[in-house]
């Protein structure tokens, strides 16, 4: 990608404060974050191009993520045809990532890739529009 | 003899609504305080169950009319031709959207929707028997680099015309206007690092018409730092901006497109405390409305490229336009 736009209204997209850890059978299995959506506008979840969690570097596997909003939780694959789901701009995110043993105590930085298509930004022909980038990154302190 | 009603758009205030210090009750407060007798809302920002308007926020708009004074007068809406993740929308798909905005303008009481060029004029003008069901009138907003008789824009006024329709129209936004440099791209340079006499050697040379990769070539080899692309980019771009001399012929197209406007979009990109916009030329512009005949809003629409917030701004823009137009 060469160039892509970035809207950072807000000082935090992923939203340190949000960061948890997830409980399976009462066992940590994962942690979960919110996120805003970095752009003015909402936009429909359809027009997500990119979306992806590091943790420390190291790629999830797609299968292990979830995305919720509107009390929807969805896996990845069916963002691109949510085309009827609307990601308003002051709602975040859950994400929500399946990791066995969940993160161990310590700093780590989860990062989210996240790159949308500005649907009324048309920048040329065959379905060409302005890529924004709304990901982000944090270093966070997991607990015992 | 013209009717200019004094709105704003809560736009202004996105930056404060995207860090969470505003709500939408705060918008529609700070938008009374400054003077507007109206507002206008950007659906996609501000209405909760977009694309639709429930009954819990009609509701809350209703109880902010009663407390502030002032409700939704204009619907921006966006044309979303690129939802969809493999192709574009057709035309009776941008239409179908199109008329689900109709329907949330309508029950927020707006009697104008903004619309953009996305809508094609062909859609456009299947748009006119359900603009009429709803009564809303729907104007293609003029934005620069357009300007109100530029060929995109031509192909819409032929459509207007043609159809007859009272309910299809434009909405010029003042951005489209622009004689001067964009202040804030200016303002953003020099934090950058770059000179301002490198600056003024890019507008003079926008000014001049120089295209600009040969505008590019002539700052790098005057040494000039490359942060100044970005505001090139912006001389070129959306901000653009032509020689004063340019204005009478501008205020010609507008003349020919002023009996279609039924709303118009006040932009500014930054007031110093003298509430001068320094790229528009609001001297001219306004006082040309005041003596025409056009009836409606004049919506005022901050472009908030700093980062830092509409609201102080958006109160001296306000006060411009009532001390212009009162004189």
């Amino acid at each position: 990608m060469s160039f892509a736009m970035r809207m950072k209204l807000a000082d935090e997209i992923l939203r340190k404060e949000s960061v948890k850890d997830l409980y399976i059978n009462g066992e940590k299995n994962g942690f979960e974050f919110d996120v805003q959506l970095a752009y003015y506008r909402g936009h429909y979840l359809s027009t997500i191009d990119e979306i992806g969690v590091l943790l420390d570097g190291e790629q999830i596997p797609q299968e292990a993520v979830t995305f919720e909003i509107n009390g929807k939780e969805m896996p990845l694959y069916k963002l691109p045809y949510a085309v009827t789901e609307f990601w308003s701009q002051v709602e975040p995110a859950k994400i929500r990532v399946l990791k066995k043993g969940g993160v161990e105590a310590g700093d780590h930085e989860i990062e989210l890739k996240l790159m949308i298509r500005v649907p009324y930004m048309e920048i040329g022909p065959d379905h060409n529009f302005m890529p924004l980038d709304c990901g982000d990154k944090a270093t966070v302190t997991f607990t015992e | 003899m013209s009717n200019i009603k004094l709105g704003a758009t809560l736009f202004c205030y996105g930056t404060e609504y995207a860090r969470g210090q505003y709500d939408f009750e705060e918008c529609v407060k700070q938008a009374a305080e400054a003077g507007a007798e109206g507002y206008e809302i950007v659906a996609t920002q501000m209405i909760p169950s977009y694309p639709n308007v429930s009954e819990e926020f009609l509701g809350q708009v209703e109880d902010l009319r009663n407390k502030y004074g002032i409700g939704p007068v204009g619907y921006g809406a966006n044309n979303d031709k690129g939802m969809m993740v493999d192709r574009n929308l057709t035309d009776d798909e941008m239409l179908a959207d199109t008329i689900i905005d109709l329907k949330s303008a309508n029950k927020l009481g707006c009697k104008v929707m903004r619309s953009q060029y996305m809508l094609s004029p062909e859609a456009f003008e299947r748009l006119a028997p359900y603009a009429e069901l709803f009564d809303v009138k729907v104007g293609i907003e003029i934005h620069n680099p357009e300007t109100p008789c530029s060929p995109t824009m031509r192909k819409y006024l032929d459509v207007i015309k043609k159809t007859g329709s009272k309910h299809l129209g434009f909405v010029p936004d003042f951005g489209c206007f622009s004689v001067a440099p964009n202040k804030p791209q200016w303002i953003k340079a020099l934090k950058a690092g770059v000179k301002e006499e490198h600056l003024q050697m890019a507008a003079s040379m926008r000014y001049a018409g120089v295209d600009i990769e040969e505008a590019r070539q002539k700052l790098m080899e005057a040494g000039a730092d490359p942060a100044i692309n970005e505001a090139l980019q912006g001389m070129y771009g959306f901000v653009q901006f032509k020689p004063k001399e340019a204005l009478p012929g501008l205020l010609e197209e507008f003349t020919e497109i002023l009996p279609y406007c039924f709303e118009m979009h006040g932009k500014f990109h930054y007031l110093s405390e003298d509430c001068v916009e320094p790229s528009i030329p609001y001297e001219e512009l306004l006082p040309f409305i005041k003596k025409s005949d056009f009836d409606g809003y004049l919506i005022c629409e901050y472009e908030d490229e700093l980062y830092c917030g509409g609201t102080e701004f958006t109160k001296r823009q306000l006060q411009m336009e009532k001390r212009i137009l009162n004189s």
